[in-house]
């Protein structure tokens, strides 16, 4: 395909998501009609759909309208692209530019791609920084490993990962990698198989180093999902049972655990008792800390959406408050960015149950060194 | 001058009797994970040479509170060295239609077996009360448990709950799904937490093959005994040895040490 062909591809693709199919799939649907885009077609094409999303707003007023032409023309404008000589109407190529292509510069929200009716929050929670936050979401994310400090060394990975033609340097996380070169090919790698990296973010794991676990402690992950942060807990020398409202979202663990060579107990009832020196409730969120990686959610979150999740945020905490040891410590974290799911959740659960109050915080702003992540650590003091 | 089998605890509270139902031994398999070696290596710093056990049941004598029995023994299930709780209590003159309530710490055979005879329930006049995880677990299994509470219409309570004045529940779950210790005031039951002490107690990690969730099990033991250790409780196991039926637990490396409660 040709240059202009691929950003044709993601004009269409982009024009399927604005009708309200999922970006993933409109991608699928796209590659499965399209047997003639080979692997490097495909990666390319994604990158545009990607790019577009995550500068939904910009670059329909750079591109002149809210569709798949304004938004690729937009970006290609943003990025200083020559235009004329992609917009040629040759081939496969996207028609010539008219009049009704003409564009504007992008102010306010609009300009940093954060949906306007949720600017006010985002100003609420950071001030003169949230242009900042918001406009780190506009550009691809980094990619980070995990390293198993148990098992080896950042060293020893790094050695292993350039022998396949991976590039990876140290974050100022004790157990992470940043990828710099070949991200793509990390799950094909001799060090993925032998359990020495998983994929999980730097803030993540920042996260968890925050939370201060030694060996033989017991830890509750109750919003365990696929186990990211149960696996780096254990590798930590926690004793871990991992659970999760939809157990079906843990059948991963198993296996990821097996590769790791460490256990993980999954449990879909959490049994009563005060037994747990550390619970740690990843709560679900709206991801606004991620939404450079699932910038489709960015435009499809809504005020209903965020009441929901405030609630299920506050009843989780209530849920697990009893199964704290006494003289335990109790963990909330999210990858979100806005205040009424981090410290307002925080706020409500304390004002709800005496004794307990916040003995450290965590507010990571997306960037280069990683997504946007809350956490909250409490303890209770009768 | 007590019965042998009987040791007293006087608490603010009233008094409790320890009533030793028998004793045993458990074999190596008891305890799966645990080498040969470090199974030598445990019973000798505890100057023993087998694991031996005793199966404890207790008589509350609250101030204000009707009789209580803590458990009931093996009754007849486990042979003739055990069932030995109804003469005990005659020994302290106490009958068995005298019991107002028995709280269980759980339902396996050596706790609830004393409760049911082949003609019907040991103390007719008793409440019963256990942790509803454990009710539900039982409920309607062919077993001697099962059995029992199809014959009774048992209270069930959840983790801190009130069972009487001053008697709280303490959900300590992993050896059953609804095991459950006791608190009154400065005293701790921790049931089946500890197996046995030799095995147990310094090495907290040590699963019994009768624990339905071991992990569990292991942060239950882990979170009882730091919190005896630390506000210096005084704790009860079902299956203590005398002369030690009563202890206080202290930390030691990476498990704890118990004393006996002068």
């Amino acid at each position: 395909m040709t240059p202009a062909a691929r950003i044709a591809a993601a004009i269409d693709i982009l024009d399927a998501v604005l009708a309200g199919q999922p970006a993933e799939a409109a991608l699928i649907n796209w590659g499965r009609a399209s047997r003639f885009a080979g692997s490097k077609d495909r990666a390319a094409v994604r990158d545009h759909v990607y790019d577009g999303l995550r500068r939904r707003r910009s670059a329909a007023a750079l591109g002149g309208a809210e569709t798949g032409r304004g938004i690729m023309l937009g970006v290609l404008r943003s990025q200083g692209a020559d235009i004329e000589t992609i917009f040629t109407g040759q081939g496969h190529a996207p028609a010539v530019l008219s009049p009704a292509d003409t564009g504007r510069d992008p102010v306010g929200a609009e300009a940093v791609d954060w949906p306007e009716w949720l600017w006010p929050h985002l100003v609420a929670g950071w001030g003169e920084d949230a242009a900042a936050i918001a406009a780190a979401q506009q550009d691809r994310a980094p990619v980070f490993v995990r390293v198993n400090i148990a098992r080896t060394t950042r060293e020893a990975v790094v050695a292993s990962l350039a022998d396949e033609g991976n590039a990876a340097v140290p974050h100022p996380v004790a157990t992470a990698l940043k990828i710099t070169d070949n991200a793509r090919k990390l799950q094909t790698s001799i060090a993925y198989d032998a359990g020495w990296i998983e994929m999980q973010d730097a803030s993540s794991q920042a996260a968890i180093a925050a939370l201060d676990v030694t060996k033989g402690q017991t830890v509750l992950d109750y919003c365990a999902g696929g186990g990211g942060k149960s696996l780096a807990l254990a590798a930590l020398g926690a004793r871990v049972t991992a659970h999760d409202a939809d157990p079906r979202r843990m059948k991963d663990i198993e296996p990821r655990a097996q590769r790791a060579k460490t256990r993980i107990e999954i449990l879909s009832k959490v049994p009563g008792g005060r037994l747990f020196d550390l619970v740690f409730c990843d709560a679900p969120c709206s991801g606004s800390g991620t939404w450079r990686r699932t910038p489709d959610a960015k435009w499809k979150f809504d005020a209903k959406r965020l009441s929901d999740l405030t609630a299920i945020q506050g009843q989780i905490l209530d849920n697990v408050v009893g199964s704290v040891a006494i003289g335990g410590r109790l963990a909330y974290a999210t990858c979100s960015v806005l205040p009424q799911e981090n410290q307002q959740v925080v706020e409500g659960f304390v004002a709800r149950h005496s004794g307990w109050s916040v003995v450290k915080t965590l507010s990571l702003r997306p960037g280069e060194d990683g997504d946007g992540f809350y956490l909250a650590i409490l303890e209770h003091n009768p | 001058m007590l019965a042998d089998g009987i040791a007293r605890l006087t608490i603010p509270e009233g008094e409790i009797f320890a009533l030793t139902d028998g004793a045993g031994t458990f074999g190596p398999d008891v305890f799966p994970t645990v080498s040969d070696e470090a199974r030598a290596d445990l019973l000798a710093r505890a100057g023993e040479t087998e694991v031996r056990t005793e199966f404890n049941a207790y008589l509350l004598r609250l101030h204000g509170q009707p009789l209580t029995l803590v458990d009931t023994g093996c009754g007849t299930l486990f042979g003739p060295g055990c069932g030995r709780v109804p003469g005990l209590l005659a020994a302290l003159g106490v009958q068995p239609g005298d019991i107002g309530r028995i709280i269980f710490t759980h339902l396996h055979r050596d706790h609830v077996g004393g409760a049911v005879y082949a003609d019907g329930l040991a103390y007719p006049n008793a409440e019963i009360v256990l942790s509803q995880a454990e009710a539900e677990f039982w409920q309607g299994k062919d077993a001697t448990a099962g059995e029992f509470l199809a014959q009774v219409a048992p209270r069930t309570v959840t983790d801190g709950q009130e069972i009487a004045p001053g008697v709280t529940a303490w959900m300590l779950p992993g050896h059953t799904p609804g095991h459950m210790g006791l608190r009154i005031g400065q005293v701790a039951f921790v049931g089946d937490i500890l197996h046995s002490v030799a095995m147990q107690a310094a090495a907290p990690e040590t699963c019994t093959k009768f624990d339905s969730d071991p992990q569990i099990a292991i942060a239950s033991r882990r979170a009882a005994l730091s919190l005896a250790a630390a506000q210096d409780l005084t704790v009860i196991g079902s299956h203590f040895l005398a002369p030690m039926k009563f202890a206080k637990a202290s930390g030691q490396g990476d498990g704890y040490a118990l004393v006996p409660v002068a």
